[in-house]
């Protein structure tokens, strides 16, 4: 079965504010699907602080429960040299 | 949060410290009875933690309550006689009472503060176990994780709540090696970062750049999923991470609380881990409520067994070290109480911080009597004055006087609080170092009840407890030693209190192996804090305070207890501050006693009232020794010239003198300065009518007299300290206001030796410094003996050789005497053959010194031994210049004579130089009358060098200084050919004029030759930029008599 592809576009500031509602609307995609691959496309991010961190390894807590798969594209050079330091890359894909 | 009465709390705080008071001697003393339980003893500790627990429960403080319970259940079993108390036990408890202590500190925080490890420790004695060495780590550890060792190379590393956070394989020697440290750091991306005001990518960069990260993880449980909210609140991040970085600063580096960084592994070397206090840091640890993990202190002895358990210490603690699994020996007790002890025995002293004192009933009814009486004086003045009754109003003024005084003195004594407070907490300090340190000592305090002003107590108690923890670590031998040597394996320390002279001394004297004076002026040396020279100079007394020296640890092996090398200097620095006085007394072998004199209080202190050029100071009457007038006629008498220093002659003693005026900068009306630049003491010193006033001021170990212009009244003063601007100088001690309203200020009797460099300990360095700023000179002399006993010296720099003879090769030919030298003879001649010295006799070993004069090889005999000795001294050339004798000066304390080496054999063999004059003669006559104008601040050199450029046949002119020289030459303008000028001189140096001639045009075409000692590479361009003719190094008389030849030729020839 092919796995389902749920894209969602990240705007502006994913930073303490923003991320109650960011986590509520990504939590309306993928509520009660299994098996699905989320991409997160990061194109027009301009801030991610820790709490936009925390929020990634939240959807992709959440994901795995659900077996599904966390995919980040778009992703800046600066937002990359960021994951790099988190070993992001080891738990999902980046892009 | 439960609602606290703020008073009840306050009111719940203050009993339950009551409480906790005493606990501590009761469980010692219920260790030392073992199994002689007495009940009453059990019953009042139990009470204690009974109390504190009802208390707790009522205002909700539920940790405070859950500790003090799990205590009441030990106490009860032992009152029971259901459990026996011993050492293991009582420290537990111990431990136990130290946390409730914290709680009790931080009571507002306490429901959220940890107990679990003392919790488990109770738990555990109380369900019948005894607990082994092991068990006890449980008891005060509170946040620990564990790295266990599995198959030599694959390590557990558990975080703080115990869970698995790296499995991996590694070889920790291969990771530490090169002084590496193995943490894992726990760093929350909210809590640390976000919160901080950081970002995450610049703290964890910082992290990844500074060593290597061995592993790396990311808590994901404790993130959660979007359903959950966790990941607001915590994003854990786990290093496991390398580094050379220390552990006492990578918490501050990183900005991590303790417990989030863990040393899983390091080097062993405790030098490794920071040098703070102990006792300091404790106080700092105790704040993130750590415990602390002890430090073996012979790991040596100990063979490392199977199953390595690795024990992580907080890094504050800073070291890590290889724990043994636990043995049966019950003297294999880990030192977990002992930094628990630290910790506690700050606390206790914080007990004296506290916000209330006590006072007894009486003293308080004395000041309310004293209040009444100052009102009705009060009133009587109003009245007085309102009546303009100028008797009564002097009556009622000195009731006032005499009541305030009073007054004041009652509420000093409110203030005293009896030197027991502190006392107290040794014998549990002295018991657990005695354990870790495998020592038997006994701790006898004498004098409890001794009182002092509150501040001098606080102040007290981290240089006490330094000195106990010395006594205990370096004093005492282990009891084998002692027995060895005859002693009672039990080792004694006495801590004891007594007023004496209106001071209060404290002595810690123990009977243990005494200080080793050499060694420690050994240690001095090596360490570069002192040199040879200063060293040889010093009495016993004076080597045994080098341990005062910041840096200075005589111990080999530092222990965590003490001997870090800051300890000493920190706590003399503390009781100067307290106005207190240290003093050593030892004896190899036997034992030693450091005794500490304090004065009684800091408030007000009784002093002497001085004045010098119109200013007014105040000296501690403490330090006043006693007060001198040496009358004008007696003035040359008793007050002599040393070298570089005055003295006094008092009684047979010789005390240096320091003018105040001098020392501190202060301009009097200078008397005359003599010619040629000596000033004789008394010129300097000098009243009006001619006597000299001096205080003998004493600080400890200094002794000096201090020249004053006046002498007044004795008052009692106000001590009010220096703003934070004026702490720098070291001469002060404080400042008072007058009865006239004027300022005051108090000196410091031991700052102003600082400042005048009469300290007993003399750092090199000063040294160096002072030389530059007073532009004084460094000689290098050979010293030698004429007779044995008379010290001689010579500039070195005229030295040609220095042979080493047998008397018997003397030989004498026509009444001279001669030896054979390198295929020829050589003419040697003994000192008194010129100079009145004493007769030289002719046997045994022999020195001769060979010099080149007039072209001629020429010996003097001397005495063996010889030496070289560079040194800023101060060349007197008036007191015992004689023929052959250019002046003296002290070296070594000796007063030694400097031979003029050229007056010394012109006199012998006048004949020689006339060669070299004729010579002379005939430039003259090329070059005609020119003189050399001679530039030297210096006398002996002025003289040396005028001496043997005349002895070439020039005529000199010489100036002792830059500005007297350029006056000469603007009054004289064609009398001089050739400048030979000194650099470093008072008042206008060589480089300044220098550039005055040659900008001059009447002079510029004067060649200038520098003399000088400095010719390192920016003076020769500093000095071409000026427009040095030439740079000749001082006293290299050849080369300089060349070159003012060749100067002159030129110059004729130019003219011809």
């Amino acid at each position: 079965m092919p796995e389902q592809e749920i894209n969602f576009a990240l705007e502006g500031d994913v930073v303490r504010d923003k991320v109650k509602e960011i986590k509520e609307n990504v939590l309306k995609l993928i509520q009660d699907k299994e098996d699905v691959q989320l991409v997160l496309d990061l194109k027009k991010v301009s801030v991610l602080d820790v709490f936009g961190i925390g929020l990634i390894f939240a959807c992709y807590n959440s994901l795995k429960q659900k077996n599904g798969r966390l995919k980040l594209i778009n992703v800046s050079d600066e937002l990359k040299k960021l994951f790099d330091m988190l070993e992001l890359d080891k738990y999902l894909e980046l892009a | 949060m439960t609602m606290l009465d703020d008073e009840t709390l306050q009111m719940y705080v203050e009993e339950a410290k009551e409480h906790l008071e005493s606990i501590e001697s009761d469980l010692l003393a219920i260790e030392q009875m073992g199994e002689d339980i007495d009940e009453e003893l059990v019953n009042k500790v139990f009470r204690a933690a009974h109390s504190i627990k009802g208390g707790a429960g009522f205002l909700g403080l539920n940790t405070i309550k859950e500790l003090a319970h799990k205590i009441e259940n030990v106490l009860d079993m032992m009152r029971n006689r259901e459990l026996v108390p011993n050492p293991e036990i009582v420290n537990i408890l111990l431990l136990a009472f130290d946390r409730l202590a914290e709680l009790i500190d931080n009571v507002e925080e306490s429901n959220d503060m940890d107990i679990s490890e003392h919790v488990a420790a109770l738990s555990a004695i109380a369900s019948g176990g005894v607990p082994e060495s092991k068990s006890e780590e449980a008891a005060d550890k509170s946040d620990e994780a564990a790295v266990e060792m599995q198959d030599d190379n694959k390590i557990v590393v558990k975080n703080s709540q115990g869970q698995v956070v790296f499995e991996k394989e590694l070889d920790l020697d291969q990771v530490t090696k090169g002084g590496k440290f193995l943490y894992l750091l726990e760093l929350d991306l909210v809590k640390d970062v976000q919160e901080k005001n950081k970002q995450p990518y610049d703290v964890i960069k910082d992290i990844r750049s500074t060593g290597d990260v061995l592993d790396f993880k990311i808590d994901l449980e404790a993130i959660g999923s979007l359903e959950e909210d966790k990941f607001t609140k915590t994003i854990p991040l786990y290093f496991l991470y390398a580094t050379i970085i220390e552990p006492d600063i990578i918490n501050t580096l990183f900005d991590l609380p303790d417990e989030q960084v863990k040393v899983i592994s390091g080097q062993d070397t405790p030098a490794a881990s920071g040098t703070e206090q102990e006792v300091k840091e404790q106080i700092e640890a105790e704040k993130q409520e750590e415990q602390m993990q002890k430090i073996e202190s012979e790991p040596k002895k100990e063979q490392v067994e199977e199953e390595k358990i690795v024990d992580i210490s907080s890094s504050s603690q800073k070291q890590a070290s290889k724990q043994v699994a636990p043995k049966p020996a019950a003297k294999k007790d880990t030192s977990d109480a002992k930094p628990k002890a630290a910790v506690k025995t700050s606390k206790h002293s914080t007990g004296v911080h506290a916000e209330t004192l006590r006072v007894h009933v009486s003293l308080l009814e004395n000041l309310m009597n004293l209040a009444g009486e100052l009102v009705l004086s009060r009133n009587q003045l109003m009245q007085a004055i309102a009546q303009q009754n100028m008797h009564d109003i002097q009556a009622a003024s000195q009731r006032i006087d005499l009541v305030t005084s009073e007054l004041q003195e009652a509420i000093m004594l409110t203030r005293m609080q009896p030197i027991g407070n502190i006392f107290n907490k040794f014998p549990r300090v002295v018991r657990d170092l005695a354990r870790d340190l495998g020592k038997e000592i006994e701790l006898i305090l004498e004098g409890k009840e001794v009182e002092l002003d509150k501040t001098i107590i606080e102040g007290l108690s981290d240089p006490l407890t330094h000195l106990v923890r010395n006594s205990a670590d370096h004093g005492i031998e282990p009891p084998e030693e002692r027995i060895a040597k005859g002693k009672d394996p039990v080792g004694k320390i006495i801590l004891k209190a007594y007023h004496a002279s209106g001071q209060v001394n404290i002595e810690i004297k123990d009977d243990g192996r005494g200080m080793d004076a050499e060694a420690i002026a050994r240690k001095a040396i090596e360490k570069g804090l002192v040199t040879e020279e200063q060293v040889r100079s010093m009495n016993e007394k004076e080597k045994l305070n080098l341990i005062f020296l910041p840096g200075l640890s005589t111990k080999e092996q530092v222990s965590d207890v003490s001997g870090r090398g800051v300890g000493m200097d920190v706590v003399k620095s503390n009781l100067d501050k307290l106005g207190g006085q240290i003093d050593i007394e030892t004896e190899l072998g036997k034992g030693t006693t450091i005794r500490i004199k304090l004065p009684l209080t800091l408030a007000i202190i009784p002093s002497l009232l001085i004045s010098v050029g119109g200013e007014r100071f105040a000296i501690p009457q403490v330090n006043v020794n006693e007060l001198i007038e040496v009358p004008a006629a007696q003035v040359k008498e008793r007050i002599e010239k040393v070298g570089d220093a005055d003295v006094l002659i008092l009684r047979g003693e010789l005390i240096p003198l320091l003018s105040l005026a001098e020392v501190l900068g202060i301009e009097r009306e200078s008397k005359f300065e003599s010619a040629e630049g000596e000033d004789t003491f008394s010129d300097k010193y000098r009243t009006d009518k001619g006597a000299v006033k001096v205080v003998i001021a004493q600080a400890g170990s200094f002794k000096y007299g201090l020249v004053v212009d006046e002498l007044h009244d004795s008052v009692e003063i106000v001590v009010k300290p220096l703003g934070r601007h004026l702490k720098q100088c070291e001469g002060y001690a404080g400042a008072t206001i007058m009865g006239d309203g004027r300022v005051a200020l108090i000196l410091d009797v031991v700052g102003l030796a600082k400042l005048a460099e009469l300290s007993a300990v003399n750092v090199a360095e000063k040294e160096k410094t002072v030389e530059i700023e007073e532009g004084e000179e460094v000689h290098t002399l050979f010293l030698f003996n004429n007779a044995p006993g008379e010290a001689c010296a010579v500039p070195l720099d005229l030295v040609a050789r220095v042979e080493l003879i047998k008397a018997e090769d003397i030989e004498e030919i026509g009444g001279k005497k001669v030896i054979k030298y390198r295929g020829g003879s050589l003419p040697v001649f003994a000192l008194e053959e010129v100079a009145n010295v004493e007769h030289l006799e002719l046997q045994g070993d022999l020195v001769v010194i060979v010099f080149v004069m007039g072209g001629h090889e020429v010996g003097l005999l001397a005495t063996p031994p010889v030496d070289a000795v560079e040194t800023k001294v101060k060349i007197d050339v008036f007191s015992l210049k004689q023929p052959g004798i250019a002046g003296s000066t002290i070296i070594n304390d000796k007063t030694t004579l400097i031979v003029d080496v050229y007056e010394f054999f012109e006199t012998l063999n006048p004949d020689w130089f006339i060669e070299r004059k004729e010579v002379a003669e005939e430039i003259k006559k090329e070059a005609g009358e020119k003189k050399v104008l001679l530039v030297e601040d210096s006398d002996f050199f002025r003289n040396q060098v005028k001496k043997f450029i005349e002895g070439e046949g020039y005529k000199v002119v010489a100036a002792e200084d830059g500005l007297v020289a350029w006056n000469y030459l603007n009054e004289h303008p064609d009398e001089i050919s050739v400048v030979v000028t000194d650099i470093e001189m008072p008042n206008m140096d060589g480089f300044e004029l220098t550039k005055l001639i040659k900008e001059s045009p009447q002079f510029a075409h004067l060649p200038v030759i520098a003399l000088t000692s400095l010719a390192g590479e920016e003076d020769i361009e500093k000095g071409k930029a000026v427009g040095i003719d030439d740079y000749q190094i001082k006293l290299d008389k050849e080369k300089l008599l060349q070159s003012i030849f060749n100067f002159l030729s030129k110059m004729q020839k130019q003219a011809a």
